[in-house]
C-alpha cells in the first residue's frame, strides 16, 4: 500500500461532475505537482485529500489512516487569509505547538532552531503585513512544517507573490523539500513553475475533472530558471501544452 | 497645525458666547454668563461634592461596560458561530433590542431597586444588546481560511473560538463598544435624572434646573460631554493599540 491512496474519487457540485475518478498513489517524499487549467478541479482534489471536503465517492488514506485523522499542511494560494495578522511572524510559525499547549519558551526554541537550520532570514519579530509578500508565504509555509504533517497541500501558493519572491521561493522550497523529506502537492497553472517543481506531474482536464497523464520529471536539483535550456525541457512543455 | 484650528474653533465659540453676554443678546436664564458657568465648573470640579457627581456617573458607565462586555462577548460568538440557535432567538433578540431601555424604567426599578444597580443594569441592558449584535456581525464577517488553518492542525473547537474567532470579530466588537459606551452614558444620565439619586450629574443637572441655576446645568453639561468625548478617545486610542493590523 502506498503512503498516499487516493481512491476512486467522484465529487459533484450542483449536479455537475466536477471530480471523475481520481485515482493517485504517491509515496513518501515525492514532489508531486497537479497541473491543469482553472476550473478544473485542483482546489476541490486538494480539499477532499485534506478532510475539508467529503467527496461523493471514493477515499483517500494517508499512512494508512483517513485524512482527517492526520496532521496535515495546508498553504492557500492567499497568504493573508491564512496567516493571523495579530500575531508576529515568530507566534504564527509556532502556532500549531501553542495548539498542543507546548510552552512558549520551547516553541520560540523551536521556530528560532528551524530557521536557523533551513539558512531563511525572516524578520520573526515583526507581524506578517510589516514582511514582504515572500516572507509571509515562508512563515505560512514554516507554520506547517513545524506541525510535523503527513503531507503538505500547496494550492497556487506563489500566483499572488512577485516575481523576484517567486524565483527565491522556488528554489528555497525545493531546498527545504530535499532537506527535510517532505511529501508535497503542489496545484499549479503554471508550466515552467511545475517543471522546475515536480518529480511527478499529474496533468488533469476539465469538465469534467479528470487526470488525463502522469509525467515523470528528472531533471537534476535544484532547478532554477534556466532549466528552460536544458536538453528535453522544451518536449515536456509541448506535452503539457497540448494538453490544456 | 490641526491643534491649532481645533483651538481657534473654541475660542470661536468662547468668544461669540462671550459677546452675546456682553451686549445681553440672551437673557442670562437661557444663556448664562460664561464667567458664572466657569465658576459653577470650578465648583464642580474642586469641590468633593462635584467630584463624587462625576465619579459616582463614571462609575456606573464604567461597571455597566464591564458587565455588558463580559456578557456580550462571549454570547455574540457563541451566537455567531452556532447560527441555527442564532436563527431561533432572532426575534427575542430584535424584539427587546427594539424597547428603549427608558420604557422599561418601571421593570428595572421592581428587579433592582431604586439603587445603582438599577442605573448600572439599564446602562447595561443597552450597552450589552449594541456589543451582542455586533460581535454577532464580526463573526459572521470573518473569512474560513485562518478556520480551516487552525482546524487542519487538530485545533479543538475552544481553541478555534479563542484563538481565531475571537480576533476576528474583534474589529467589530470595538464597534459595538464605541456605540455602546455612549448609549450607556444617555441612558445613565437619564436614569439618574428620573429615578433619583445622591450623587450623579444626571441628577446635578436636574436639580439645578429646578432652582433655575442655569450655570449648573451648563456645568453639568459640559462636563457630561467632556467624558463622553475622552471615553470615547480612549477607546479609539486602545482601538489602535490592540486592533494593530487594521
Ligand atoms: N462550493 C462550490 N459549489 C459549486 N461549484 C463549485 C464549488 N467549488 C468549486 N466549484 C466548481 O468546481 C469546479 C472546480 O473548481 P476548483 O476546484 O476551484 O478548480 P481549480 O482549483 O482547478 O481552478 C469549478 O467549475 C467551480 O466553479
Ligand atoms: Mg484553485
Amino acid at each position: 500500500m502506498s503512503y498516499i491512496e487516493i481512491k476512486n474519487i467522484w465529487k459533484y457540485f450542483q449536479n455537475n461532475v466536477i471530480l471523475k475518478k481520481i485515482n493517485l498513489k504517491i509515496e513518501k517524499g515525492t514532489f508531486i505537482c497537479i497541473f491543469g487549467p482553472n476550473g478544473c478541479g485542483k482546489t476541490t482534489l486538494l480539499n477532499i485529500i485534506a478532510g475539508i471536503l467529503i467527496p461523493d465517492a471514493g477515499y483517500v488514506s494517508i499512512d494508512g489512516k483517513k485524512s482527517n485523522d492526520n496532521i496535515i499542511g495546508y498553504i492557500f494560494q492567499d497568504y493573508r487569509e491564512s496567516l493571523l495578522p495579530w500575531k508576529t511572524n515568530l507566534e504564527n510559525i509556532a502556532f500549531p505547538l501553542e495548539l498542543r499547549g507546548i510552552s512558549k519558551k520551547e516553541r520560540n526554541t523551536k521556530v528560532r532552531d528551524i530557521v536557523k537550520n533551513l539558512n531563511l532570514r525572516i524578520p520573526l519579530d515583526s507581524y506578517p503585513y510589516q514582511s514582504s509578500g515572500g516572507e509571509q508565504q515562508l512563515v505560512a509555509l514554516l507554520r506547517e512544517i513545524i506541525a510535523e504533517p503527513k503531507v503538505i497541500l500547496m494550492d497556487e501558493p506563489f500566483s499572488s507573490l512577485h516575481c523576484k519572491s517567486r524565483d527565491y521561493l522556488k528554489i528555497e522550497i525545493q531546498k527545504i523539500y530535499k532537506k527535510l523529506g517532505l511529501t508535497i502537492i503542489f496545484v499549479s497553472h503554471e508550466i515552467t513553475e511545475t517543471m522546475q517543481l515536480a518529480d511527478r506531474i499529474i496533468v488533469m482536464k476539465k469538465y469534467p475533472g479528470e487526470i488525463i497523464n502522469i509525467l515523470n520529471i528528472n531533471f537534476p536539483r535544484p532547478r532554477t530558471e534556466e532549466l528552460v535550456f536544458s536538453s528535453g525541457f522544451s518536449d515536456i512543455r509541448e506535452i503539457l501544452r497540448s494538453q490544456i | 497645525m490641526k491643534l491649532f484650528y481645533k483651538i481657534s474653533v473654541l475660542i470661536f465659540f468662547l468668544a461669540l458666547w462671550f459677546f452675546i453676554n456682553q451686549n445681553h443678546l440672551i437673557k442670562p436664564i437661557f444663556l448664562p454668563k460664561i464667567t458664572a458657568v466657569f465658576s459653577s465648573l470650578q465648583e464642580i470640579i474642586f469641590s468633593e461634592y462635584g467630584l463624587k457627581n462625576i465619579f459616582s456617573t463614571l462609575g456606573r458607565v464604567l461597571i455597566g461596560f464591564f458587565i455588558a462586555l463580559s456578557f456580550s462577548v462571549p454570547l455574540g460568538i457563541f451566537l455567531g458561530v452556532f447560527k441555527k440557535i442564532y436563527e431561533s432567538l432572532e426575534w427575542f433578540i430584535d424584539f427587546f433590542r427594539s424597547i428603549p431601555v427608558t420604557a422599561m424604567f418601571p421593570l428595572f426599578l421592581i428587579f433592582f431597586g431604586f439603587g445603582d444597580a438599577s442605573k448600572i443594569a439599564m446602562g447595561a441592558w443597552a450597552c450589552g444588546f449594541i456589543i451582542l449584535v455586533n460581535t454577532i456581525s464580526g463573526v459572521w464577517n470573518s473569512k474560513p481560511n485562518r478556520e480551516i488553518m487552525a482546524k487542519t492542525k487538530k485545533a479543538s473547537y475552544f481553541q478555534i473560538l479563542t484563538k481565531i474567532t475571537f480576533f476576528e470579530a474583534l474589529p467589530f466588537i470595538f464597534t459595538g463598544i464605541k456605540i455602546g459606551v455612549s448609549w450607556n452614558l444617555i441612558v445613565v444620565i437619564v436614569a439618574e435624572m428620573f429615578i433619583g439619586t445622591r450623587y450623579g450629574l444626571g441628577r446635578l443637572i436636574y436639580d439645578s434646573s429646578i432652582t433655575l441655576d442655569t450655570p449648573m446645568v451648563f456645568s453639568g453639561i459640559i462636563i457630561i460631554g467632556l467624558i463622553g468625548y475622552f471615553l470615547n478617545q480612549f477607546i479609539l486610542i486602545l482601538e489602535r493599540k490592540i486592533i494593530h493590523w487594521q
